[in-house]
């Protein structure tokens, strides 16, 4: 190993090997500036500039310190393991960059960002072959999901990036095709999803598109959920609404029943009263459910009262018989 | 499916009935399967080449047990006699899946015991009458020409005025004529669904055309017959193809041949369509109608869609003129008020008022009723 000094502005900080290269922080700048460089960057020898393989953010902090150089040690073949001689020079770099970063707490971005890279360089089987093990203990999960989110398109990186997107739907995205995807790309950038929610809005979707015999995309546009992002919402009323909207295009007939059973019972039920509907199992029965809970005399006097006037409600025998196809709404 | 009747590789017959009359017929008739005995307590191996094993053994239970129905539906009643357990046809939609887990089928052969707790039952009180039928847990025929249990069952029955026997199946089998059953006692019955679920959702099932031709064959023998929609499906394009099927039922039979006729609505054990998954099978397009959780705990398509369904079937049946002996199979009071406009219990129960279609012939003169409401 030849120890050498590179002049930071003379490096490639932009290579796609340092798939992590991030700027430097405030508490790395400060230490670089009292204590100067501790540790080495790592370059391997190439004609001409030779390449950093490590050191990207170092390499960016001194970069704006004048006159400072980059101390590094440049690996050459003859200091590798076999093993890593022997790879090509872009598999050799990502190997050593990850080998360089162990230890470091990889986020879900990371991963893909690093599987990105030996994917384009050597295949799926590189990234499962050396990229793999060194990012995910024995046994994670997210191995697999990494895999399976690596066979999306690179552009839904950034909402991983930006938690918009989980990597647990990795598999329920890809199994959608590029127009579904592109036309949920609004919802994917307006709300951040969990796993479960969004496991849920694309199963509705999807399973809403076989039924009709359409494409996903034609549900999404006439289901009213992609005029939602635009209205100001707050992100959990605008997730609500997302899901409530996919929600009634695939169950017409259990979300129909739904709203007139609540607008019914919100007008057979005096204003604050204590006393709650609800209907019979999954509407089975012609018969509605009272709830109350009573701390007192007075209360419970107050929620009989209530109930007798449920009883005497001119729309109560609508509200008993919701669930008849030919009571119109 | 190989040469061999329903793929059957095996014939497993336990040691305790290996000379009864049922395991020489099965042995017989299953030439090409590999045969052997199994002593007590040894399990049936794996059918070889990937086929069937069909496992002749006693039935150690009762042989008569009432229908497994939930008391929150009306049920008609039906009772069961136990000849053997799991089905050759391969139906998406069907319940043995969850009741049977592998592909084995089982023929109980000690009929012996069978008649004996039968004729108890049945000569205890010559005059209280039975509707009883054999395909609850099994297809009724489908491994008729191989056990002859419905042969044996018919011999039997010829000295009980009092039972009436339902044989309900998806096969045209009419080799149980043969035993020359009383034309009055006994119902053959078909199960019938819309063209698309019958191409798309049963695999080794008969025809259409051919199980009406079956059931013509028997009307001309002096039969009359039964007909079950069960389970009637929700998909795109299901109103087309339950008239078509409605329609082909009379260009071959009439109205005063049906006994009478069933109605159910889909439903299953929730975690049917996840088996199906595990299959690789992709899920059928019915299995993706709006299912709420019933009161038995099974997924049942939500009630506006089933009367919705329910309605253009009676309607339909109506314009053909049939009109009397329609009934739903495990439905609430309130679905049965919508559709019909009464319930069962308007007929004086639906077990009796089955019963009493059954065995009268001109049908139960008080099920004029069931003309739909419009």
């Amino acid at each position: 190993m030849q120890p050498l000094f590179l002049h930071p502005r003379d490096l490639d900080l932009d290579a796609l090997h340092l798939f992590w290269a991030a700027p430097p922080d405030a508490v790395l700048t400060a230490s670089l500036a009292t204590l100067g460089q501790t540790t080495p960057a790592l370059a391997f020898a190439a004609e001409g500039r030779p390449i950093l393989a490590a050191g990207a953010r170092r390499a960016l902090a001194l970069r704006e310190r004048r006159g400072r150089t980059l101390a590094a040690v440049v690996l050459e073949e003859r200091d590798m393991e076999p093993d890593l001689a022997a790879l090509p020079q872009a598999l050799r770099l990502g190997a050593v960059y990850l080998a360089s970063n162990l230890g470091r707490t990889v986020t879900d971005a990371m991963a893909v960002a690093a599987g990105r890279y030996f994917v384009a360089a050597g295949g799926p089987e590189a990234f499962e072959a050396l990229a793999a093990p060194r990012l995910f203990p024995e046994g994670d999960r997210r191995r697999a999901l990494v895999g399976q989110w690596l066979a999306l398109p690179p552009s839904l990186d950034a909402l991983l990036a930006s938690g918009n997107l989980p990597l647990g739907a990795a598999g329920r995205l890809a199994a959608l095709d590029d127009a579904s995807r592109q036309a949920l790309a609004p919802l994917f950038h307006a709300v951040r999803w969990s796993r479960a929610n969004l496991d849920n809005a694309l199963t509705w979707l999807v399973e809403a598109a076989r039924l009709a015999g359409e494409p996903p995309a034609a549900i999404l546009g006439r289901c009213g959920a992609l005029d939602l992002p635009g209205r100001g919402l707050s992100p959990n009323d605008l997730a609500a609404g997302v899901l409530a909207a996919l929600r009634r295009a695939r169950y017409p007939a259990t979300t129909t029943l739904e709203a007139r059973f609540a607008s019914l019972s919100r007008a057979v039920t005096p204003k604050g009263s204590k006393a709650r509907l609800s209907p019979s199992q999954g509407f089975e029965a012609d018969a509605v459910t009272v709830t109350a809970t009573a701390r007192s005399p007075q209360e419970l006097a107050k929620i009989a009262a209530d109930i007798a006037a449920m009883a005497a409600a001119s729309e109560l025998p609508r509200l008993l018989r919701v669930a008849h196809e030919d009571d119109p709404a | 499916m190989t040469a061999a009747p329903w793929d059957i590789t095996l014939l497993a017959v336990d040691a305790a009935v290996a000379g009864s009359a049922m395991a020489l017929r099965a042995a017989a008739a299953l030439p090409e399967a590999k045969q052997m005995v199994l002593a007590p307590g040894e399990a049936s191996p794996e059918a070889p080449e990937g086929g069937r094993a069909l496992h002749v053994k006693a039935h150690k239970g009762r042989f008569l047990r009432p229908c497994p129905a939930t008391r929150h539906y009306r049920c008609c009643g039906y009772q069961i006699v136990h000849i053997g357990e799991n089905c050759p046809m391969d139906c998406s939609y069907c319940i043995l899946r969850a009741y049977f887990r592998d592909r084995t089928l089982t023929a109980f052969a000690n009929t012996g015991d069978m008649f004996e707790e039968l004729g108890r039952t049945f000569g205890r009180d010559r005059s209280r009458l039975f509707r009883v039928g054999t395909g609850q847990f099994a297809d009724s025929l489908a491994l008729e020409p191989i056990t002859g249990h419905t042969r044996e069952i018919l011999g039997f029955l010829k000295g009980f005025d009092n039972v009436v026997l339902e044989l309900k199946s998806k096969t045209a089998d009419l080799s149980w004529l043969e035993a020359d059953p009383r034309p009055d006692r006994v119902l053959p019955a078909w199960s019938l669904n819309a063209p698309e679920i019958v191409a798309g959702q049963e695999r080794g099932t008969a025809s259409l055309e051919a199980r009406l031709a079956a059931a013509r064959t028997c009307v001309a023998a002096g039969f009359r017959v039964c007909l079950h929609f069960d389970p009637v499906c929700f998909f795109p394009g299901w109103e087309a193809g339950y008239a078509a099927v409605v329609d082909m039922i009379f260009d071959h039979l009439r109205p005063a041949d049906i006994a009478y006729m069933s109605l159910g609505s889909f439903r299953c054990l929730p975690e049917l369509p996840g088996r199906l998954a595990a299959e690789g099978r992709e899920l059928p397009l019915y299995m993706l109608g709006e299912f709420t959780l019933g009161a038995d705990g099974k997924k049942r398509l939500v009630r506006p869609l089933r009367v919705r369904q329910f309605r253009f079937m009676a309607g339909r049946l109506a314009r053909h003129g049939f009109t009397r002996g329609l009934y739903f199979c495990m439905e609430s009071d309130e679905v049965w008020r919508e559709v019909l406009g009464r319930t069962a219990r308007d007929l004086g129960g639906l077990s009796a008022h089955l019963l009493d279609a059954a065995r009268n012939r001109g049908g139960a003169p008080s099920c004029s009723w069931t003309t739909p409401k419009p």
